[in-house]
């Protein structure tokens, strides 16, 4: 049975950063769960090592950090397995560490490829792994904890942010979750984790009412495994996947049935996506329409459909004024979704790099939309649309870009403006801007 | 969780609101492009009224250390607890009832000093939140009970009568939740300037009528889409009304530079009402010492560059509240640093402030059940009293339940804050003379005994007279006080015979006496204009020294240093008496060689009204004044003061007793090692952008700068504000002398995109040329001769 093609095109924008003409035509003759599982299959996904540039002694510690960004955006905009890469984006902004803290960006890289080597994995692995990357040890403070006096920050970032939620525990759980991760520390000459059993709180600890001598990872396994625990860690996680993928604001019942579904498949992250796009509400107007791009998911898509890299797209020059710079979250908790997106200066800064964009292609003759400017009109705004990802464009935002390229031809010498206006203006067309 | 997001309800409320609101405008309906004016239609920014408050907020994201900010220095259990992290009293800036501020709020203490900041201790709320989120949150939030998401001021937004996207903004790319309402939401501004709606040419007004029109209907893509439509529309508005705002170089450092940003959309008067300023990292878990000294005292450099930048017009109805998500515990951590805390001070800044000490200090022995502080206040009831008497609203509906509000405001309007001086930048060669009046209207000295009028220029003979010669003087530098003026206004100093310039050396408000250091090229028949904008005021004028094409001394910044501070056991400056203080051969100045210094002076606690006099020691006092105070007051005025045959500066003190305190900022080094200034009205030699032509990557532009825009032709280096707009690349350029080889140097480094001016002295090279190189990517450059060195 076929799938509808707006269900495939909206499929590919969350469960990847967008798809062609010809990819929505070719899923859409097949059904809904032979296309989810198509996307799912990773078998053979490239596992990249770490960018050249990352090692590069030559380069700052700062040109370090914007070589890999770089890297990154290349690599989705690239990359074969969409799905893998958007899954990574979700852990980066749920298990955060920030560049601007951290510095290290050969940290940063170690952690983000623990992030990608499970972001389709085990839910449980990522968190036990993540928890004593040096960029997360760095990051919550956790390098340096001691038993004396144990240092709270990754203890409570760990129940709020990254498993439980506010709510399901106290401080009695966070001051006992910072004793038990005690000692758990970075040997900064190896830039590697150590244990150091000397400086760990070996003692008596009340956990969610047990009391003994808990050790860090042993929370983690805990959470994992009690039963009560277990599903409000699923709870959790399910809304803020079902937020990241379909829309803010989750509804109780669909939480609930992702969250069996993930406590079934012992916290593996494949069923749970599978289930979440087989929902039916998850081709509801209300998800179609509920999300705003986030600046990475804006960049990826166009350098996708587009084939520009990063070299000409400048996504990390960019993305600090945008509002996400990957590897450097404003805070732990990541990015906020929608209308944190939406501002008048970010709509600047989206015409400012339209314009960059242009002017860096122009000066060497590779416009990208130089070729268009012999086409006629109707011609010219369908490529332009395509070549940016738009397949299907609202009549009011072709009719204003079809009546500005004409107005803008008939003004005399005024043709050396032509593909200037006509990227700025599709760049900030809403459906570029839209997940 | 704080989420900025508003829900998909909130956002199609905001699209009924918005597009009724555009129904009734100008715009037509259907899919027309609309042609975009620059004329003011259907949205207009709109002049506030002249009584209502203005609030700028500062948020200071990761938690403030309160008691490292206002330091309890009488309580032994706060040095108990905080070891090695606890500021001794001689550190902090005694405040009296046994508090001092951090040593680096200086700014915050002048202000205190003049009645203008509240400081209110132990705010918070009941069962706070730890985390970081959950805490900032509820302070945003700032109601009653929790539930949706939107910010106390953001509510206040949506029961505005001015409608314009300009009424409140945040300083930044996005829009926190404290500015996120039901209905509307303010706009954000990045520090960098708007890239949208400034340009003003056929093509671009049509490009932006076609990204106008997008709004004009719904896009059908669902409220998201739409409300993205609109909020460009928002931003060509924005971009169009604030392309003045950023027409000159905004200062470096973060903090100082979005506050000169919120000065400068205040005194635009384009409605602005509500500024957000945020700054991050106060969530000081390791290393507190040196990363709260460094965060505090960008703090206090935003403050000043605030009140520096707002005229006095807006200034004495400017308040800024500063807030924390939570203060820290009252124990210090193994990593010398303090964990997330709960109680903490909240300020209040602003002329229109009733200062003090209010609430009360948290109890150190009597804390919570985790060993935190316990709060007094709730921190509602300072948004209650700000909503009440700043933005003038009923704070009941705001924050859904009735607050008590403080007497946290004075009700009137006091004495504005005096702006800082600049330092004299013009790097000539300066020649100290002993303080010579040349003007005193109160005396009828150098002019009629009446006060000057608004807008009346009156000039004054400066020449050959006083120690000041009668020839090869090439500008003047004075101390300028302004004394009894009648109403808000600035004094514009500028070179007889030139129209008058849009500037102001110095602003005041009704009844203040103000000094300010001036310097002024001499005009036609060696005079210098002077013209008050307002009312009328007495003006007092006293040389201080000058330039010379024949020669000088160049000066020499230095880091502040304080030389003198008689607030340390020494005793206030009795009536008449005078100190002296020993310059050469101390603080790192050289014994010898130094013709002149830079003081930042200061009066503390004088119990007359007075003046103080600077002059060389070993000479008589001159009749002349350095500052002049009222009782009561603390007075900076920057001095440039000539030495004495033994290498030191006499301290006069008129009336009164009175605390002096001299800090250096500089001194001129007789050997002039640098060649003699001119100094011209900015003149624009080089703009690239009129050929559309880029200086390329890795190439040189030749400009030729002598003999052009009255540059003479031997002159050996030219002073340019240089610009570079919109480079592609990070990158930088490099200005050396034509013919020369490319030195290991960068004047002005730049990103992509932005941009950037900064002010080069360039050696001319062969042919009269200077060469600019352009490291990487493309990039315009424009080039503004402001002066020369012959």
């Amino acid at each position: 049975m076929a799938t509808p093609a707006v269900d495939v095109a909206h499929l590919l924008r969350r469960a990847g950063f967008g798809g062609t003409s010809a990819e929505i035509n070719s899923f859409a003759s097949q059904d809904l769960p032979q296309v989810v599982d198509h996307l799912l299959n990773d078998a053979g996904a490239p596992q990249p090592g770490k960018p050249a540039a990352v090692a590069d002694p030559n380069k700052s510690e700062w040109e370090q950090f914007h070589a890999l960004g770089n890297w990154w955006f290349d690599h989705m905009a690239s990359a074969p397995m969409p799905l893998l890469e958007k899954a990574t984006l979700f852990w980066h902004g749920h298990v955060t560490a920030a560049y601007k803290k951290v510095g290290q960006p050969d940290y940063l890289w170690r952690m983000h490829a623990t992030q990608r080597a499970n972001a389709l994995g085990n839910i449980r692995t990522m968190m036990q792994k993540c928890a004593i990357e040096p960029a997360m040890l760095v990051y919550l403070d956790n390098a340096f904890s001691v038993d004396s006096s144990p240092n709270q920050n990754f203890a409570r970032e760990l129940l709020e942010l990254f498993l439980l939620g506010v709510g399901n525990y106290g401080e009695t759980e966070v001051e006992s979750c910072a004793g038990a991760w005690s000692g758990h520390n970075l040997n900064e000459d190896t830039g590697q984790y150590e244990f150091r059993g000397n400086d760990h709180d070996s003692g008596n600890k009340t956990f969610m009412g047990i009391t003994k001598n808990w050790d860090g990872p042993a929370i983690i396994d805990f959470l994992f495994d009690d039963p009560t625990q277990r599903m409000k860690v699923a709870t959790f996680l399910s809304a803020k996947l079902w937020s990241f993928f379909a829309h803010p604001g989750p509804p109780a019942n669909i939480v609930s049935d992702l969250a069996n579904v993930m406590v079934a498949a012992s916290f593996e992250m494949k069923p749970v996506l599978r289930a979440l796009f087989l929902r039916p509400e998850f081709y509801s107007s209300q998800a179609k329409e509920g999300l705003v791009r986030s600046p990475v998911e804006f960049f990826v898509g166009i350098m996708r459909a587009s084939g520009l890299r990063s070299t000409d797209a400048a996504p990390m020059q960019f993305s600090d004024g945008f509002g996400q710079e990957p590897f450097n979250p404003p805070n732990v908790s990541g990015w906020r979704p929608n209308k944190y997106w939406l501002s008048a200066g970010t709509s600047g800064q989206k015409a400012s790099w339209a314009a960059n964009l242009h002017y860096r292609l122009s000066d060497q003759s590779r416009d990208v939309f130089r070729d268009l400017v012999a086409l006629p009109v109707p011609q010219a705004v369908d490529n332009a649309l395509a070549r940016v990802g738009i397949t299907a464009a609202s009549p009011r935002s072709k009719a204003t870009v079809t009546d500005w390229l004409t107005a803008q031809r008939a003004a005399p010498y005024e043709d050396y403006f032509e593909t200037f206006g006509l990227t700025t203006l599709v760049m900030l067309l809403p459906e570029l801007q839209l997940a | 969780m704080l989420s900025s997001d508003i829900e998909t309800e909130h956002a199609l409320k905001l699209l009924s609101r918005r597009h009724f609101l555009q129904a009734m405008g100008a715009t037509g309906a259907g899919i027309a492009l609309g042609t975009y004016s620059r004329d003011l239609e259907a949205y207009a920014a709109a002049p506030l009224p002249p009584s209502d408050g203005i609030l700028v907020v500062l948020l200071l994201g990761g938690g403030n250390d309160g008691m490292n900010t206002v330091v309890p220095i009488a309580n032994g259990a706060y040095y108990d607890k905080r070891k090695s992290l606890a500021l001794s009293a001689n550190q902090t800036i005694g405040i009296g009832q046994g508090f001092g501020l951090h040593p680096k709020l200086t700014y915050l203490k002048t202000l205190y000093d003049q009645g203008h900041v509240a400081l209110v201790q132990g705010v918070g709320y009941a069962n706070p939140s730890l985390s970081h989120f959950d805490s900032m949150a509820t302070w945003m939030r700032g109601q009653a009970t929790g539930g949706s998401f939107s910010g106390w001021l953001g509510r206040w937004l949506d029961g505005a009568a001015d409608t314009s996207p300009l009424h409140m903004l945040n300083i930044g790319v996005n829009v926190p939740l404290h500015l996120t309402g039901q209905v509307r939401s303010a706009s954000s501004m990045a520090p960098w300037g708007m890239d949208l709606g400034g340009e003003n040419d056929a093509p671009h007004n049509r490009l932006y009528g076609a990204i106008r029109s997008l709004s004009d209907a719904s896009s059908g893509l669902g409220p998201w889409g739409d409300t993205i439509t609109r909020v460009e529309r928002d931003a060509l508005d924005i971009g169009r009304d604030v392309v003045p705002v950023f027409a000159s170089k905004l200062p470096d450092g973060d903090m100082a530079r979005d506050m000169t940003l919120a000065a400068r959309l205040i005194n635009a008067n384009l409605g602005v009402r509500v500024v957000s300023v945020s700054q991050d990292g106060y969530d000081t878990h390791s290393n507190q010492a040196t990363e709260h000294d460094k965060l505090l005292g960008e703090l206090d450099a935003g403050l000043r560059a605030l009140y520096a930048g707002l005229e006095p017009r807006f200034a004495n109805r400017t308040t800024v509240l500063v807030i924390s998500e939570f203060g820290r515990e009252p124990s210090a951590n193994d990593s010398a640093g303090t964990d997330h805390g709960t109680t903490n001070t909240t300020m209040l800044i602003g002329p229109p402030v009733a200062g003090g000490m209010y609430g009360q200090a948290p109890s150190w022995s009597d804390l919570d059940d985790n060993d935190r502080f316990k709060s007094s206040l709730d921190f509602r009831s300072i948004y209650a009293t700000v909503l009440d008497k700043v933005l003038g609203a009923d704070h009941q509906q705001i924050l859904g339940a009735n607050y008590e509000t403080l007497p946290l405001f004075s009700g009137a309007l006091l004495e504005g804050v005096p702006a800082p001086p600049p330092i004299p930048v013009v790097p000539g060669r300066l020649l100290p003379v002993t303080p010579t009046r040349k003007l005193d209207t109160r005396e009828g000295n150098g002019g009629p005994q009446a006060k000057f009028q608004a807008n009346v220029e009156e000039t004054v003979y400066v020449l050959g007279v006083g120690g000041v010669p009668a020839q090869d003087v090439t500008a003047v530098v004075m101390n300028v006080t302004v004394t009894d003026p009648t109403n808000a206004g600035f004094i514009t100093v500028w070179p007889t015979g030139e129209a008058k310039p849009n500037a102001s050396s110095l602003n005041f408000v009704p009844n203040q006496t103000v000094p300010n250091l001036v310097m002024s090229k001499v005009g036609a028949n060696g005079r210098v204009s002077l013209a008050v904008s307002d009312g009328a005021a007495n003006l007092i004028a006293d040389i201080v020294g000058y330039f010379s094409k024949a020669g000088g001394s160049s000066l020499v910044p230095m880091t502040p240093i304080r030389l003198r501070d008689t607030r340390n056991g020494e005793g206030k400056v009795g009536p008449g008496k005078t100190i002296d203080v020993q310059m050469t051969g101390t603080a790192g100045l050289p014994a010898s060689g130094v013709s002149a210094v830079v003081l930042n002076v200061t009066v503390n606690e004088p119990t007359n009204a007075g003046f103080v006099t600077v002059y060389p020691t070993g000479e008589a006092v001159p009749t002349a004044s350095s500052l002049n105070f009222s009782a009561g007051l603390t007075v900076p005025n920057l001095v440039v003061a000539k030495l004495g045959p033994t290498g030191a500066v006499s301290f006069f003190n008129s009336d009164g007793s009175s605390h002096i305190i001299v800090d250096l900022l500089g001194w001129y080094d007789v050997s002039g090692s640098g060649p003699a200034a001119s100094a011209s009205s900015p003149q624009r030699l080089m703009d690239t952008r009129d050929t559309k032509t880029k200086v390329g990557a890795d190439s040189t532009y030749e400009l030729k700068v002598t003999g052009v825009a009255g540059v003479p032709d031997d002159a050996k280096a030219v002073v340019l504000n240089v610009t570079a707009v919109d480079p592609t690349e990070t990158g930088f350029l490099t200005v050396y002398p034509a013919g020369r080889p490319l030195p290991n140097a960068s004047n002005l480094n730049f990103t992509p995109g932005r941009t950037v001016p900064n002010q080069v002295i360039a050696t001319v090279g062969d042919g009269g040329k200077i060469a600019i190189y352009n490291k990487r990517g493309t990039t315009h450059v424009i080039c503004d001769l402001v002066g020369w060195y012959v």
